[in-house]
């Protein structure tokens, strides 16, 4: 289960990347983590830093990827960007904005995207 | 799309119009928030909605919904939001429309998508009234208590369901007529029959006269010698609530949602007891928002107060005021709220630790020193406010070892009840035109000179009573109004002698 999971998330975040970069968006790093938490995506748009929070979910019996979205979840997110600032300085002092995003995917059965969201500046 | 639905909050008595803003954003992250200072209860609101939609057969919208309590700056608090919430939602959906005349939403959703009881809807009839709101849509079990208020149609609702229907014209809801205005509650009963208390002739006797003039009434004697049994027997002498009483008190028990599913108007006099623990807000009323206490939910009827001495006494203290005002006004940081509060008190103890002081039967063991300071427990002030003092003596065998004959010829409750509420119609005649005032016990000093007027023989009994038990100002006047009670309950138009005389021996036990 936990490796199918594992999987589930690895499409969802190979499909939120192709989809920002077919908006224009410019990759930076996927999978950032230390042991306080991960961020999916991070990705540079228009000069900004975003930071994409990418989540996937097989059907929608049991709840929108979106509501799974908790304020905690946004708030962990928050503060792995902080992290990453700290340590790519030079980077974060050429583009002193940065943002939250999340990305939403409903899989079906097939593993395939069945409708694809992107929510640009969480609060 | 931006909806907006009229409800209501309770401040105290106070009815606020509150105006629910609901908006589903088309942008920005989904979510569900509710502002405008929502306590707990109103944040819950969220799942019920969320839940009771779904169990509908909607789906909740996925897009960003904000509500809005308008005015923002009052606490909400309470489940009364849920329905005027729900019903946002589904407008901005565009699944139903709403009524195009002004209306009230109020109540509580299970997550069903049911109706619940929900407490204040007696209230919110007279803000609708007040604020020429024509319709009310209200759960089924609150829909009685609202109906008592005319000019207003109540639309009882059972289901959400039911509600989306209606407004859509597809299946209307009738609105309630209450076929009768009056339901009386069963609730308070008295425990014992007067005819089942034994001997304690005199104590009767001041039972009778403290429930016709509303007074305030003492007891003292050794355990065991059916202080509490008569002060439990008082319901049942007590005539009900006339109209007027009856909706003052129904507000308070609406409010704080005493009133059971499916109740409307409380027509039967208030009993309550409170134990000696009771909290200071508990017995006065308060709380951040304030809240209205035993004395409060006593109104026009009897807080009974057994072991007055064990009682804290900050506690006690804390009557005094309200029991000379007839309501009580509590300020918190929140805001100030005025409660009404004419009960009578009916208070009960030991005349000492061991309790057997000046019995004829037990010898008391208590010190000088420990009587001293278990009388000391109860203040000069609050037993001058207290118009009758009386003395229950310990019933000797005799007196209850009696035949079956004559037990029968003890006089019933109910005989009692009826000489009580002749007395009480002479008071409401005399006070029809003074407002607030319903019992003897409630006349001002303005109003006892007007309204009592002595005769020179009388005056001169007073003058020598009062010079002689060096009686205060106060219990100058209770004593007129008890003997204006004794005069109502014997039929009479003026005080004589024989009254002030009786209202004087329940005077005289704290004088000496």
């Amino acid at each position: 289960m936990k490796q199918f999971n594992y999987q589930k998330g690895r499409v969802g975040e190979e499909a939120a990347k192709n989809y920002l970069t077919k908006k224009g968006f410019k990759i930076i790093a996927s999978n950032f983590h230390t042991r306080f938490g991960e961020i999916d995506l991070i990705m540079i748009d228009n000069g900004v830093l975003v930071f994409v929070e990418v989540k996937a979910k097989t059907g929608e019996n049991f709840g929108s990827p979106e509501e799974m979205i908790t304020s905690k979840k946004v708030i962990r997110v928050k503060n792995m960007a902080k992290v990453f600032i700290q340590k790519n300085q030079v980077l974060a002092r050429k583009h002193p904005c940065w943002r939250l995003d999340a990305v939403c995917l409903v899989l079906n059965k097939n593993q395939e995207v069945e409708r694809i969201r992107h929510y640009e500046n969480l609060v | 799309m931006l909806t907006k639905v009229l409800s209501a909050a309770h401040f105290g008595l106070k009815t606020i119009p509150i105006e629910v803003e609901v908006n589903i954003a088309k942008k920005g992250f989904p979510g569900f928030s509710i502002i405008g200072l929502p306590n707990k209860a109103v944040e819950e609101a969220k799942e019920r909605v969320k839940t009771a939609l779904a169990n509908s057969g909607f789906d909740f919208p996925q897009a960003k919904v904000i509500i809005n309590l308008a005015p923002a700056d009052l606490p909400k608090e309470g489940s009364c939001y849920d329905l005027p919430i729900a019903v946002g939602i589904l407008r901005c959906m565009g699944e139903i429309k709403l009524p195009e005349e002004k209306s009230f939403f109020y109540g509580e959703l299970s997550l069903d998508g049911g109706l619940r009881h929900t407490k204040g809807a007696f209230l919110l009839a007279i803000a609708a009234k007040d604020e020429g709101i024509k319709k009310i849509f209200i759960p089924l079990d609150s829909a009685n208590e609202a109906a008592v208020v005319k000019g207003v149609s109540v639309f009882p609702i059972k289901s959400l369901k039911e509600l989306i229907f209606h407004l859509n014209d597809l299946a209307l809801i009738d609105k309630l007529k209450l076929s009768k205005p009056k339901i009386v509650l069963k609730g308070v009963k008295a425990e014992f029959d007067l005819s089942e208390i034994m001997g304690q002739e005199q104590a009767k006797r001041a039972l009778e006269i403290a429930a016709a003039g509303g007074h305030n009434l003492f007891l003292q004697g050794p355990p065991g010698a059916g202080k509490t049994m008569l002060a439990r027997a008082l319901p049942g002498i007590l005539p009900s609530l006339n109209e007027e009483e009856s909706l003052e008190v129904t507000k308070i028990y609406s409010v704080t949602g005493n009133i059971p599913p499916g109740g409307s108007l409380i027509t039967n006099r208030p009993f309550r007891t409170a134990h000696h623990t009771v909290s200071r807000v508990g017995l006065i009323g308060g709380g951040s928002q304030p809240h209205p206490g035993e004395i409060s939910l006593a109104h026009h009827g009897v807080l009974f107060l057994d072991e007055l001495p064990e009682f804290s006494r900050s506690t006690l203290e804390a009557l005094r005021q309200p029991m000379e005002d007839g309501m009580i006004n509590i300020s918190r940081s929140a805001g100030s709220a005025q409660f009404p509060s004419q009960f009578m008190l009916v208070a009960a103890a030991n005349p000492c630790p061991c309790g057997f002081l000046g019995d004829y039967k037990k010898v008391c063991r208590c010190s000088p020193r420990q009587i001293n300071r278990y009388q000391s427990k109860l203040s000069g002030p609050l037993m001058d406010r207290i118009d009758l003092h009386l003395n229950v003596p310990a019933v000797g065998v005799g007196k209850l070892m009696v035949s079956e004959k004559k037990k029968k010829g003890l006089e019933k409750s109910s005989v009692v009840r009826k000489r009580v509420a002749q007395a009480r119609k002479r008071q409401n005649h005399r006070f029809a035109k003074t407002k607030g005032v319903f019992v003897n016990a409630n006349m001002r000093n303005k109003q006892v000179n007007k309204f009592c007027p002595l005769s020179l023989m009388v005056q001169r009994l007073l003058k020598s009573a009062v010079a002689n038990y060096r009686l205060s100002a106060r219990a100058y006047f209770r004593l007129i109004k008890i003997s204006r009670t004794i005069a109502d309950l014997g039929g009479e138009k003026e005080i004589t002698e024989a009254h002030l005389a009786e209202s004087l021996q329940y005077r005289m036990r704290i004088e000496e």
